[in-house]
């Protein structure tokens, strides 16, 4: 098993495989997308508590679950490039941040807009927010000590030691609800118990999710396939598909 | 119908500023990535032309 994986640590056959991986993922997520919103935003019902505002959770959730997720990805593709010097394990990586970053961002933005009407305020020093911020500066660090570096494997290594030690912050984030008395709600989905959210909410939420894991599967493999081509330019393989793009 | 779901009983303004920055943001970090495969393809074939050239 391990032989076939391993064969995929091969920048050659990471690129022939990330082609119509990245092609169904984008298909996928474009339908996932039409689906997930039109039942989030017409079919599901108004919350009896927060009326239609309730409706930002479908970006909102899937956003701050992405933050997590990519972190994670980044950290351990990060450390097997640190122990196994696997280059496509620090290109995965490195192209996970911005992404990462992005989903971040949206995380805490649509959240504050959310908190306006909710709580009353844009922010809060909130155990969950003040957390999921820290997450974000973990992320503009990483991408800072990218471009620091000249040679790439250098800076691979350097912000595969900073993903690693920011892990911590992970399970601060999802256990910050539990562990703290804070105004952001405790968890609904992510727990060992039947969900608490009304099936009819919870089903487009799970069809954003999927729409924006495979969104991110397709950018990573198309971010990816890019600096696959800057590494191994003077190899044979690449040379062949340049000259299969200039015979088009 | 249309304009009760735009209003969205009163919170339309937030959420649709959410929605907005939301698909600003996913579709500007698609587009950075493919015009980053596109750069770095049409560098290669540049760097490929000059070979061809000098030999």
């Amino acid at each position: 098993m391990w032989k076939y994986i391993h064969q995929y640590a091969s920048p050659r056959k990471f690129y022939e495989i990330s082609l119509p991986i990245s092609k169904w993922c984008g298909i996928s997520c474009c339908l996932f997308f039409i689906i997930g919103l039109y039942s989030g935003l017409v079919m599901a019902p108004a919350d009896y508590q927060q009326g239609d505002s309730f409706r930002i959770i479908y970006i909102h959730v899937p956003s701050a679950w992405m933050s997590l997720f990519i972190y994670v990805l980044m950290a351990i593709s990060g450390g097997v490039g640190l122990i196994w010097h696997t280059k496509i394990a620090e290109i995965v990586s490195r192209n996970c941040a911005h992404t990462g970053a992005m989903f971040t961002f949206l995380a805490l933005i649509t959240g504050s807009i959310w908190g306006k009407p909710m709580w009353g305020a844009y922010w809060v020093w909130d155990a969950r927010l003040t957390s999921e911020l820290i997450l974000l500066f973990l992320y503009l660090g990483y991408i800072s000590l990218q471009s620091a570096f000249e040679d790439r494997r250098i800076a691979a290594r350097a912000g595969a030691i900073i993903a690693l030690v920011g892990l911590i912050n992970i399970p601060i984030i999802h256990f910050s609800v539990e562990w703290w008395s804070t105004l952001h709600q405790g968890p609904t989905i992510t727990k060992f118990d039947a969900p608490s959210i009304d099936v009819r909410m919870l089903i487009p939420l799970l069809f954003m999710t999927a729409a924006f894991k495979t969104y991110f599967i397709t950018v990573l493999l198309i971010r990816s396939r890019s600096e696959i081509l800057e590494y191994e330019c003077n190899s044979s393989w690449v040379k062949k598909i340049i000259e299969k793009k200039l015979k088009c | 119908m249309l304009k009760d779901f735009f209003y969205m009983g009163g919170y339309g303004s937030f959420i649709w500023s959410s929605y907005g920055i939301w698909l600003f943001a996913i579709l500007l970090n698609y587009i950075v990535a493919h015009l980053k495969e596109k750069k770095a393809i049409n560098n290669i074939i540049t760097i490929y032309k000059h070979k061809k050239n000098d030999s």
